[in-house]
């Protein structure tokens, strides 16, 4: 209303100007040019001001042109019949205008919202498109809206126990009432000044809540902040559309992860059952012998060198033994670890070989490796000690298949933003038809743990979002690979 | 010196505790053994023992309490014996001022290989013997130089200052969270990618093979240390 006031004001003193500045021009511009000029004080108000305003400045603009320069001059009379009728034409003209502008600025704006809007739910709908994880499409969500809209958006989340938990918010926002949060889960509808539920309130710092259902439920609510009694309807119905949106995806992402889920309990089943197969072979075959050898060396009448060999045999079957229960171990820890508690940090895969490397020749056991890195200033992110153990798990597979003098080799490359450890044998490859996706099946018929360190090392990739493969090579041999994804090292700083 | 040294074996499990004390006594070393972490306490006031192997579930409370304990006035090596339950434990022992550990199982020669190193720690600290030498490697901590096969090194400031924290206490695992404390900064400490590039360039230039490494030796998940031998 002050606003109308102000302009009001304004159109006033711009039609005051016009006046005096045809007064003193009068000789010069001639009653049509006043008359035009007039006509464009109406526009400009029609343009900036009300209606009503517009048409207030019509009549003014008659009436000045009337008194100051319709004969006889400086009075309201009209001499002749054509300047009635001139000047009824300028009033009817002005009016029409008037109007006209004003429905041209309405559709302006209109279509300048609707353009707005649009350019809105098609970014919206590109991010939301995008999110991979719910975390991120709540994240987009608060962003998105907290910038199109300038509230603090907030998403809370309700468990089982209709507990509420804020999971991300654009601003600092005050916990939503729980018997408001309750209302929105149980009846699946928003709390607004346009819907069913409201409490009229004169402060400035109501919120909204939108529930991502229309249907009784626990899914999340959307909360809008700092919101008066008076916001537009526009803004809310749009933040309902995109609310409708954002609950699409947040649908779509669930059902992803609950399938993702649901294959990782098939891949842990799948690793149970190759351990246990494995697992009878792997830890008889080494405590027969080592109770054997013990056994044995009990006799009185041994020789020493018998004695000797004996308790060499007890101590590598033992270390064997210690080896195959730290795999095992790796097992059930891995299949009971959840990803995310696995400490991953970045890794120089250099390095890893170099402490594999010292691991074999702490055993005293031989080695023929030939290591070969592309680029040194590689890193992965991940676990070291899981990675030193399917790098050990792989090499041991290898030197079981290689005669004693056969190298091992193992190659570190970088193509197609992705890095690949590759270690490859001399022996006499894979069985037709063996791949990363059967190795399960394979370790129930190999002898030795080959199909156990084979599953520790599918479970590792796999924490790792590693690509397993396993191929013969054409030289002869097999080769099997680890291909992690290459992620982004910034060590701008560490210099 | 170190074939007589005492050393106090502090470990719950008596059949371990009883080869450790064999194969100790075997190699010229004197043992005393404690089970719990109290009887500890009093037999390293008492004894005054030049190194402690710690297991660190002991009955009356966590071995990392220990290791806290002792920090507080004293240097002594401690060489912690894990059953490779955590990493975070392990490298919360070595923040804490462990100086090795070993992994359960193991065997004998390493265990003798690791107090022969803690030991001669020890006794070069004593000596105040500021130049470290191993084959063809010298590091000279007084001078700040570095001899590689008689030739000195070119090192970036912040490889002279691995090295030497290194070389400060030849044998002993750094942590990553100290490296990167006393080179980068203490904001730094979960940079770890900082100190594998660093680490990578400075083994390219002292070792023969880097994959092999001779000087420096990674321990997965916990750190670096410099080999003493």
């Amino acid at each position: 209303m002050q606003k109308q006031s102000v302009a009001l004001v304004g159109m006033l003193i711009l039609l005051a100007l016009v006046t005096l500045i045809n007064y003193f021009l009068f000789s010069h511009l001639g009653i049509t040019s006043i008359t035009l000029l007039y006509l464009l004080v109406v526009v400009t108000g029609a343009y900036f001001c009300e209606l009503l305003i517009a048409s207030v400045l019509a009549v003014l603009a008659f009436l000045a042109i009337n008194y100051f320069f319709t004969e006889p001059r400086f009075t309201f009379e009209v001499a002749h019949v054509e300047s009635w009728a001139s000047l009824v034409c300028f009033l009817i003209v002005s009016m029409v205008i008037a109007s006209l502008v004003k429905q041209l600025k309405f559709q302006t704006t209109e279509s300048l919202l609707a353009s707005k809007e649009a350019k809105f739910a098609r970014t919206l709908a590109e991010n939301l498109a995008l999110a991979s994880n719910i975390a991120q499409l709540y994240q987009d969500t608060c962003r998105l809206l907290q910038a199109e809209f300038s509230k603090p958006i907030a998403i809370i989340e309700c468990d089982a126990n209709k507990t509420y938990t804020i999971k991300t918010a654009s601003a600092q926002i005050e916990t939503p009432d729980h018997r408001l949060l309750n209302w929105v889960s149980d009846h699946g509808k928003p709390i607004s000044p346009y819907t069913d539920y409201w409490v009229k309130s004169s402060t400035k710092n109501q919120q909204w809540l939108l529930p991502f259902s229309r249907l009784p439920s626990q899914l999340p609510i959307l909360v809008v902040s700092d919101v008066s009694e008076n916001e537009p309807i526009n803004t809310y119905a749009a933040i309902k559309s995109a609310v409708d949106q954002i609950s699409q995806a947040y649908e779509r992402l669930t059902s992803i992860e609950t399938a993702k889920s649901a294959e990782f309990r098939a891949q842990e089943e799948a690793i149970q059952s190759a351990l246990l197969a494995s697992i009878s072979h792997d830890m008889r075959t080494p405590l027969t012998s080592i109770l054997g050898a013990a056994t044995t060396l009990q006799q009185p009448d041994l020789s020493s060198t018998e004695a000797s060999r004996l308790t060499d045999l007890i101590a590598s079957q033992a270390r064997y033994l210690a080896s195959t229960t730290e795999n095992i171990l790796s097992l059930i820890r891995l299949e009971s670890t959840q990803t995310q508690t696995i400490a991953m940090d970045w890794q120089s895969p250099e390095e890893l070989i170099g402490v594999v490397t010292a691991l074999y020749k702490s055993r005293d056991e031989t080695l023929n490796l030939i290591v070969s890195i592309h680029e040194p200033e590689l890193l992965i992110k991940g676990n070291a000690n899981l990675l030193i153990q399917a790098l050990v798990n792989l090499i041991d597979n290898a030197k079981q298949v290689s005669a004693e003098n056969d190298s091992i080799e193992i190659v570190v490359s970088q193509a197609n933003e992705r890095i690949d450890i590759s270690v490859n044998d001399h022996g006499s490859g894979f069985d037709a038809g063996f791949t990363a996706e059967n190795i399960k099946k394979f370790s129930s018929t190999n002898a030795k743990g080959f199909g156990l360190g084979l599953s520790i090392v599918q479970a590792i990739a796999t924490m790792h979002r590693a690509n397993l493969t396993i191929q013969n090579r054409d030289s002869g041999g097999a080769s099997v690979t680890l291909s992690f994804p290459a992620m982004l090292v910034d060590i701008n700083h560490a210099q | 010196m170190l074939n007589n040294a005492l050393i106090l074996i502090i470990e719950d499990d008596a059949e371990i505790s009883q080869f450790l004390q064999t194969s100790l006594k075997a190699s010229g070393y004197l043992t005393i053994s404690a089970t719990t972490m109290m009887s500890a306490k009093s037999l390293l006031l008492n004894h005054k023992p030049a190194l402690v192997i710690l297991d660190l579930n002991l009955p009356d409370g966590d071995g990392r309490d220990f290791i806290s304990h002792v920090r507080v006035h004293s240097d002594i090596p401690i060489l912690v014996l894990s059953a490779r339950q955590s990493e975070l434990e392990k490298v919360a022992c070595f923040d804490l001022g462990a100086d090795d550990y070993l992994a359960k199982p193991f065997g004998v020669n390493e265990l003798l290989a690791r107090v022969k190193v803690a030991l001669k720690r020890t006794a070069m600290m004593s000596l105040r013997d500021d130049i470290f030498k191993l084959d063809d490697l010298m590091i000279d901590t007084v001078n700040s130089s570095v001899l590689l096969n008689n030739t000195p090194l070119h090192l970036t400031p912040i490889e002279f200052k691995l090295l030497f924290l290194l070389a400060s206490k030849p044998g002993k695992v750094f942590s990553h969270r100290q490296l990167l404390a006393e080179v980068w900064g203490a904001e730094y400490v979960d940079d770890t990618h900082y100190l594998r590039i660093h680490m990578g360039r400075l083994r390219a230039r002292l070792e023969k093979n880097t994959a092999m490494p001779r000087y420096i030796l990674t321990e997965a998940g916990i750190g670096y240390r410099l080999a003493a031998s």
